[in-house]
């Protein structure tokens, strides 16, 4: 662990920067990052071809429906000769994740920029530096659990489809999930058998939202040039040179530190945005009868009780 | 001289101071008798005395030494002179004359109270030899003046050299055309030697020491050219400065300009308090090194 104070142009000096320059530094990363995840989310509205992909999960929404109507020629079907209401399940798997295969620049020696030593020289930061420096506390930042500017690039979970500062990732506002349960004032005595046994309504709708970024002034720091003088950064291609290395290490980095999405009743890193609930109505089943004719005496269970959460899940941001 | 008397009535100590005066005063001492009286009591003297004055008409002589000879009347006083000392010439009718032969002797001391005259052609006095206006040693070749020796002036043997004054100045020339002068020595000066220069006229150049307090030495190289002042300006020529030997002490405080630098001239030995910053790459290898001064 080698945190590095980088070297800037103060009016013509060389001066070492503060920690809220390095900090301005560490939040153009995530700027950078921003502009071009390596880990990105995908909403598939019809679902993930073949299910989903690790680590996602499916999460379902469950909700209850009607049992099936029970008949007789001669009088009404028992409460215990009636079915109980049913479960439905509807899965989702609309989100897939893909890490971008990134080939940052190679470290020649004098790519970074430059630090002061404890030996009174300047030498240009190692790409172990620049982790230890820059590019690891920016994963901190993209991976807390957050969702300011800070988190620019990644996602979290509104049940909103407009957030401002965000994007909805779909497009379409198209949501990940659905929480529904029995629509119980679909259900009547006078109908049954005429209405449909599952008659859901919607609770709440969850969208995938992508944490938009801002760009922040920064100080070019110095580098070690061609001539081997030092140099402030161009800053096109110090931004350039840092977006491939924030991409790098969110999608391929292999200390920990690249960035991984699950979603699911359970995992690892921090949760992004609202939990999805799934909820559920928790009645045993509103018994109810028609008769329609002399010889035709029907009889069913209602969904029925009060709305109860099934599942909660949430959608998690880790770094692995 | 009066006579004296004793009387009848007089003691012994008048007769004895009456006898004293009369031995002592009235008849004298008798060794105070001339030497050419042969008596030895008072009247025989005089009659002898009495004697020579009625027998003859004579004188007594006598010399230097008070030796004294009485000529009778009727002797004869012979003078004679001296070899290469003195002459006598006797002369009528009673003259005798005393004169230096041409050629003197004298054995002894000469002191001449007034002027000396030689006029002959070579004098000589000891180991001096006066010869017309010659003088020389014979029996050396150095003459010794024990005393001050002062002349209108003094010359080389041949004039080459004349020590003299001008007018109040004293002066020591050269005859040469070429004006040499040979000083086989060390000349030692006051403090001061001026030179006139080409033109006797109210300039002249003045090279003056100060009081030594040790022994001094400046040495003229072996070289031509013109000695250089300290109030000269633009006169001292790089070549004239040995290699090497300015000294920091030589030059004035914040003096030189960056244009007398040289590129690339100043490394690191130059540098106050020399600190190194070196440039590293990533790997820590030195890319360049950056000397400056310290703090």
């Amino acid at each position: 662990m080698a945190v590095r104070t980088p070297l800037k142009n103060d009016s013509g000096n060389v001066k070492e920067m503060s920690s809220g320059e390095v900090d301005q530094i560490i939040d153009q990363i995530v700027y950078q990052y921003s502009l071009n995840p390596s880990v990105s989310l995908t909403v598939h509205p019809s679902g993930v071809s073949g299910g989903p992909i690790p680590p996602f999960s499916v999460i379902n929404d469950t909700r209850l429906q009607a049992g099936t109507v029970s008949t007789s020629a001669t009088s009404f079907p028992s409460e215990a000769t009636t079915q109980e209401p049913q479960t439905v399940t509807v899965a989702y798997d609309r989100v897939s994740e893909t890490s971008a295969t990134v080939t940052p620049t190679a470290d020649t020696g004098k790519t970074w920029p430059v630090y002061y030593t404890s030996g009174g020289h300047i030498q240009a930061m190692s790409l172990q530096d620049v982790k230890d420096t820059f590019l690891h506390p920016a994963i901190d930042l993209l991976t807390a659990a957050t969702t300011t500017t800070q988190q620019a690039g990644t996602y979290f979970v509104s049940t909103s489809s407009s957030v401002a500062g965000a994007t909805e990732v779909s497009g379409s506002a198209t949501p990940i999930f659905i929480d529904t349960i029995a629509n119980t004032s679909a259900y009547s005595a006078s109908t049954i058998g005429d209405h449909a046994l599952d008659n859901p309504t919607t609770i709440t709708s969850y969208y995938l939202q992508r944490v938009n970024g801002s760009d922040t002034s920064y100080t070019v720091p110095f580098y070690v040039n061609a001539s081997n003088n030092l140099q402030e950064y161009d800053a096109t291609a110090f931004e350039t040179l840092l977006q491939e290395w924030i991409r790098f290490t969110a999608a391929s980095s292999a200390d920990g530190y690249s960035i991984s999405y699950s979603i699911g009743s359970s995992g690892s890193g921090n949760t992004r945005g609202s939990a999805m609930a799934n909820t559920i109505l928790s009645g045993s089943g509103n018994y109810q009868t028609r008769f329609v004719g002399a010889d035709d005496y029907r009889a069913q269970e209602f969904p029925d009780g009060a709305s109860t959460t099934a599942n909660t899940y949430n959608l998690y941001i880790n770094k692995v | 001289m009066a006579f004296k008397t004793i009387a009848q009535t007089d003691t012994l100590e008048t007769f004895r101071t009456t006898f004293n005066a009369l031995s002592t005063e009235d008849f004298g001492d008798i060794a105070n008798l001339s030497g050419a009286i042969s008596a030895t009591n008072l009247v025989d003297a005089m009659n002898e005395t009495i004697g020579i004055a009625t027998s003859t008409a004579g004188f007594t002589i006598a010399d230097d030494t008070s030796s004294s000879q009485i000529i009778a009347g009727g002797d004869t006083l012979t003078a004679l002179g001296t070899a290469n000392q003195i002459r006598t010439v006797v002369s009528a009718p009673d003259t005798l004359t005393l004169s230096f032969p041409d050629d003197v002797t004298i054995t002894n001391d000469l002191t001449v109270t007034n002027n000396l005259t030689a006029s002959g052609s070579t004098h000589t006095l000891g180991t001096i030899e006066v010869s017309g206006n010659t003088l020389r040693s014979t029996d050396s070749t150095r003459i010794n003046v024990n005393d001050t020796f002062r002349a209108n002036a003094l010359e080389t043997t041949t004039g080459a050299m004349i020590i003299d004054e001008l007018g109040s100045y004293p002066r020591i020339r050269s005859t040469r055309g070429d004006k040499f002068f040979i000083f086989d020595a060390i000349p030692t000066f006051n403090s001061s030697i001026i030179f006139e220069g080409s033109s006797a006229d109210d300039f002249e150049t003045t090279i003056s020491v100060t009081n030594p307090t040790a022994d001094r030495t400046i040495t003229i190289p072996d070289a031509s050219g013109t000695i250089v002042l300290e109030g000269s300006s633009n006169s001292v020529t790089s070549a004239m400065i040995v290699n090497g030997t300015i000294s920091t002490d030589d030059i004035a405080d914040d003096q030189i300009s960056e244009a007398k630098i040289a590129d690339d001239a100043v490394g690191q030995d130059q540098l106050k308090s020399v600190v190194n910053l070196q440039i590293l790459n990533s790997s820590g290898g030195v890319l360049k090194s950056l000397y400056g001064a310290g703090a």
